[in-house]
């Protein structure tokens, strides 16, 4: 389990996100940050949920927000440490990335987080484990029994964030 | 669609550069006298102000998409694609972005359709 800590945490010097109360994410949930464009889901991704996770043994799956550019650092990498596979286009990472994950658990089990940031491809969301956390972002995407953590932007400067 | 050259604005890809609007204008060819426009176009969706001295890399998302549809708009572009704009907006904005594109003049056509 992760927790983030509530107050105002100033994410960039001039934009702040409010955490009304304590965001605990656990191993089995899922997650879905929601929120109007330019609330704050991304940067409370990158600044604060990403560091504390850094900080902490544990296995950390990210989905960028434009993963076009993220396969081309996925195809290098399969490139070189998995060349007989075949990466071509989205999906085939996502399944490369997951299969990945897969095999590194089974020999060393821990907590892990997938984190997707506005992606569109389904099969990212539905190939999580239920053992995993997985925590997205998404206008359009819901899914089932996935906790709702909402960022209201209040004005240019500040968003509350909340459960 | 045979033939026909478009200026593809595909969301999945927003913006060239992470540096400053200016050189995301250059890319555009957008002429000088519009880039007031362009801001203005902006503001008006997003309520965030920018210049030519803005980051791309300090925008969010959606707003660089909202940045890329409004480049895309006031370039010399006559037909113009817009791909996945559905995935990277709220509700309010993609409404707001469709209103701009149909006000602009432009033949401007979504995803995969003819």
């Amino acid at each position: 389990m992760i927790e983030c800590k509530s107050g105002r945490h100033q994410v960039w010097s001039e934009f702040a996100l409010n955490i009304r109360t304590p965001l605990r994410f656990e191993q089995g949930c899922r997650y879905h940050l929601h929120g109007d464009n330019g609330s704050g889901k991304s940067s409370f991704i990158n600044r604060i949920l990403l560091p504390l996770l850094k900080d902490s043994s544990c296995y950390i799956l990210l989905f960028e927000q434009q993963l076009a550019l993220q396969l081309h650092a996925i195809k290098a990498h399969a490139a070189i440490f998995n060349p007989k596979r075949s990466i071509l286009n989205e999906s085939d990472m996502i399944r490369y990335l997951y299969d990945d994950l897969a095999i590194a658990y089974l020999q060393h089990p821990k907590d892990t987080y997938i984190i997707s940031d506005e992606s569109h491809y389904p099969e990212l969301l539905l190939r999580c484990s239920t053992h995993h956390c997985l925590i997205y972002t998404s206008h359009n995407v819901f899914v089932d029994n996935a906790q709702q953590v909402r960022f209201d932007l209040v004005n240019p400067e500040l968003s509350e964030v909340y459960v | 669609m045979k033939n026909e050259t478009y200026l593809i604005a595909d969301a999945e890809h927003p913006l060239v550069t992470t540096d400053s609007v200016w050189d995301e204008m250059l890319l555009y060819n957008i002429h000088l006298q519009k880039r007031e426009t362009v801001y203005g176009a902006f503001y008006k969706i997003t309520a965030k102000q920018i210049n030519e001295n803005t980051l791309c890399c300090e925008l969010s998302g959606g707003q660089k998409v909202v940045l890329m549809v409004c480049l895309a708009l006031y370039s010399p572009a006559t037909r113009i694609r817009f791909l996945d704009l559905e995935h990277a907006l709220d509700a309010e904005k993609l409404q707001a972005v469709k209103v701009l594109i149909k006000s602009s003049g432009k033949q401007a056509c979504f995803g995969n359709e003819a």
